[in-house]
């Protein structure tokens, strides 16, 4: 099968397949349930657990039981949340989210049916104009747009625009802010359309790295809530964990995994290749039952990992031989060196990523090694994949953790256990990543997912002498200036627009995306033949080669 | 006493058929917003290719596709496919005349007929790798081939009058039945979309006109079709 065949992300998927490819277990069945309620709730995982797709299933009910229930649900991603100008603007970073939000909302009610918003063709061979005036969908439309422009100008006057469509007559007395408008239009929207609630997913909902980000959106997730709002996010693990976070304690959490002692385990992922993959395909796989589910152990419940190293082994024959080399292929080489990427993406962040994947390399494989090959000699069954950390282990370590966890790598398996009264977090290690040490993985393979044991584990404690090269951290040391600099300076030649429209912003003096982003849309229209949508367009075009390289 | 005059008689009718269009709006409204926001966007296609000369062929498609949706809220299904056969000609054959100038100039002046054989055509057609490579060379050509092919195989089937699609094997009676009229409108918006797809594919420069709105609308009907070299990265 061709890699194109098989789907890993599931942003990629057709709306009628998303239901074909979904395989659930009990757990992804309570998470659904509970993203369908009115409470807060933060969904974690890391890359690859299935977070989107939990999401985009249980809109998919939501909209299927619309007409009984009239819950309107809005699916919003954050994946381009990376917004250059307003990164120390805290506030116009908000209004942004707003306008997202409100965007998002606007096109699943006009997909829905629910409302039109320009007469269109209908307009050409009669008269409806008139049909439209004050309509809902013209007040969210003035909205967005109002909100847009103020993110974008510093000097755009926001009370006074917003005046005219909220039509305030009387003077301020009280300051009304964005949420005001905000909250006072939802009850608009509800009442005009029939709407009993709103649920908001947010998928992406913070980039990891950007912390002044991470808090305003966690005070609009804490916000936004109301008697018609509630609100859900897809977070990555090591969110939580933040200081900014534990003051909105108030939402629950609840983790997207797969326990590996779950029974249904085995046969809840080989149904997640069945779905991916061509029959014939699939029968090949199941004749080597014992060896598939080697593959399966090894990516340790993330179905990201198991997808792709599937597809690395069906290529060749199903053997031991290639299983064993797909293994020490894939979780030697493929999954580090996407982590390793993140340190030359986030520039600040580099020490830590290297220092992460040496510790675990070095120190806590190796440990983890020598305690299941001594039980292995010894004829004893107990094996591990765990290790501790001591909670107050100093606040780099922590953040090494944690983007292993962001990565994959290492997720976490109890939060606060105690040790000799001491408290420690324990993780596990991705099992692919253990058994890529080994000269022949399927053979430890067996022994060490049968004797899995928490109560065996590796703790490295408060003061651990292997944390002495820790790199400094903190939070002001992460300079993005570093990464922006090398972006800006990315020539026009590599945007994605035509000849003609580049020969024509050159001609204007943008000759670098820097141009572009720090410039402003009305400035592209200097150009000749570049009209407003045209300037947007580009403008939007330069924003997301950005992205591209943000998002790696 | 009464009479019934060619008047009474019309409008007693267009009444009952008016309760046709009720029960559609009630049963179906989001298969005819889906119609109504796809209509939109070809309109605006239309609207937007101002300067070109066979513009108004796109327009008269804007026509058909609305009025058929009259049409088949009335109730009359088979002629409604009738009217998207039409749009379906017309609709590749916009692109044909659009990059054929002087076969237009003579059709316009009824001197030249345009077939669907000679839109096929692998040399001088517009459903041929030659023709569909020279926008963009990632295009899935094969693809949209088949899926034009497949849709004016459909309609045409209504068209000649086949047996099994006649109105009146059914019943006499005009009436509304929804899963004639969700098959219909599948087939109404998969012949919107592979035009809007060759628009977006033939008239590529004129995609940084689409507002966010339109540019998502698009991504969705080319990843619901399968074209997914041609989704456009999208602030939203």
């Amino acid at each position: 099968m061709n890699i194109d065949d098989y789907i890993f992300r599931t942003e990629d998927i057709k709306d009628e397949e998303l239901l074909e490819l979904y395989v659930e277990s009990k757990m992804d069945r309570e998470n659904i349930n509970f993203i369908k309620t009115k409470a807060p709730l933060l969904l974690v995982g890391s890359r690859g657990t299935g977070k989107t797709m939990l999401l985009k299933v249980a809109e998919k009910e939501m909209d299927d039981a619309f007409q009984e229930e009239r819950v309107l649900c809005i699916f919003i991603s954050f994946k381009k949340a990376i917004f250059l100008e307003t990164i120390d603007d805290p506030q116009y970073f908000k209004q942004w989210m707003i306008a997202k939000i409100l965007f998002a909302m606007k096109r699943k009610i006009e997909k829905k049916g629910l409302q039109i918003s320009h007469s269109g063709i209908f307009g050409r061979y009669f008269d409806v104009e008139e049909l439209l005036e004050n309509s809902i969908m013209n007040k969210l439309q003035s909205f967005i747009k109002i909100l847009e422009s103020s993110s974008r100008k510093r000097n755009f006057d926001f009370r006074q625009k917003i005046k005219s469509i909220f039509l305030q007559e009387t003077e301020d007395i009280e300051v009304l802010n964005e949420l005001d408008y905000f909250h006072a239009l939802i009850e608009d929207i509800c009442e005009e359309i029939n709407i009993n609630r709103i649920v908001f997913l947010f998928d992406e909902a913070c980039h990891n790295f950007i912390p002044s980000q991470q808090r305003e959106f966690f005070t609009l997730f804490r916000d936004l809530r109301s008697s018609l709002i509630s609100c859900k996010a897809a977070v990555y693990p090591g969110i939580t964990s933040y200081g900014t976070f534990q003051q909105f304690h108030d939402a629950t959490i609840r983790r997207v995994e797969r326990d590996l002692h779950d029974p249904d385990f085995i046969s809840i992922m080989r149904d997640i290749i069945r779905t991916q993959t061509k029959e014939e395909v699939y029968k090949k796989l199941e004749q080597h039952g014992e060896l598939l589910d080697y593959l399966i152990y090894a990516a340790t419940g993330n179905p990201r990992l198991l997808l792709k190293s599937i597809h690395l082994s069906s290529s060749k024959n199903f053997n031991s031989t290639n299983v064993n080399s797909t293994i020490k292929d894939f979780y030697r080489n493929n999954i580090w060196n996407e982590h390793t990427k993140l340190g030359e993406i986030y520039k600040g962040h580099k020490k830590l990523v290297d220092w992460g994947r040496d510790f675990l390399e070095k120190i806590v494989l190796v440990d983890t090694n020598e305690k299941n090959e001594t039980r292995f000699i010894e004829g004893k069954k107990q094996q591990t994949i765990y290790f501790a950390i001591h909670r107050d282990a100093p606040e780099a370590v922590k953040q090494a953790i944690r983007i292993l966890e962001y990565s994959g790598i290492v997720s976490i398996e109890t939060e606060g256990t105690r040790v000799r009264g001491e408290v420690f977090d324990r993780y596990q290690i991705n099992i692919g990543i253990i058994l890529s040490t080994a000269q022949s993985p399927t053979t430890i393979a067996k022994h060490l997912v049968q004797g899995l044991s928490v109560k065996l584990y590796t703790d490295y404690g408060m003061k651990s002498s292997h944390y002495h090269n820790i790199p400094e951290f903190s939070e002001q040391q992460i300079n993005f200036n570093d990464v922006i600099e090398r972006v800006l300076e990315i020539p026009v030649d590599f945007l994605d627009i035509s000849d003609y429209q580049r020969i024509k912003i050159k001609s204007v003096g943008f000759d670098t995306l820097g141009d572009i982003l720090n410039g402003d849309e009305d400035d592209l229209q200097r150009a000749e033949q570049i009209g407003p949508k045209r300037a947007r367009r580009i403008y939007n075009v330069a924003y997301n080669a950005t992205m591209e390289y943000f998002s790696g | 006493m009464s009479g019934l005059t060619a008047e009474l008689l019309l409008i007693t009718t267009a009444q009952d058929l008016s309760r046709n269009i009720k029960k559609h709006v009630e049963e179906c409204s989001e298969k005819i917003s889906s119609m109504i926001n796809h209509l939109n966007l070809l309109d605006f296609w239309s609207e937007s290719l101002v300067d070109t000369p066979t513009q108004v062929i796109l327009k008269e498609i804007g026509y058909d596709l609305l009025s058929s949706i009259y049409i088949s809220t009335n109730g009359m299904y088979r002629n409604a496919y009738i009217s998207l056969r039409s749009a379906i000609e017309l609709g590749i054959g916009f692109f044909y005349f659009t990059d054929h100038n002087y076969d237009f100039l003579e059709w316009k002046r009824n001197n030249f007929d345009l077939t669907w054989s000679r839109l096929k055509d692998f040399d001088k057609g517009v459903l041929s790798k030659k023709y569909l490579s020279l926008f963009n060379d990632k295009f899935n050509f094969e693809l949209y081939i088949e899926l034009v092919s497949n849709i004016y195989r459909e309609c045409s089937e209504y068209v000649h009058g086949k047996y099994d699609y006649m109105h009146s094997t059914d019943s006499h009676r005009i009436l509304f039945s929804k899963e004639k009229f969700n098959e219909w409108s599948n087939m109404f918006l998969q012949i919107v979309e592979v035009i809007i797809v060759l628009l977006s594919v033939r008239f590529n420069e004129k995609l940084g006109d689409l507002d966010g709105f339109q540019l998502e609308t698009s991504n969705d009907i080319f990843r619901k079709l399968g074209f997914m070299e041609l989704i456009i990265e999208n602030e939203y």
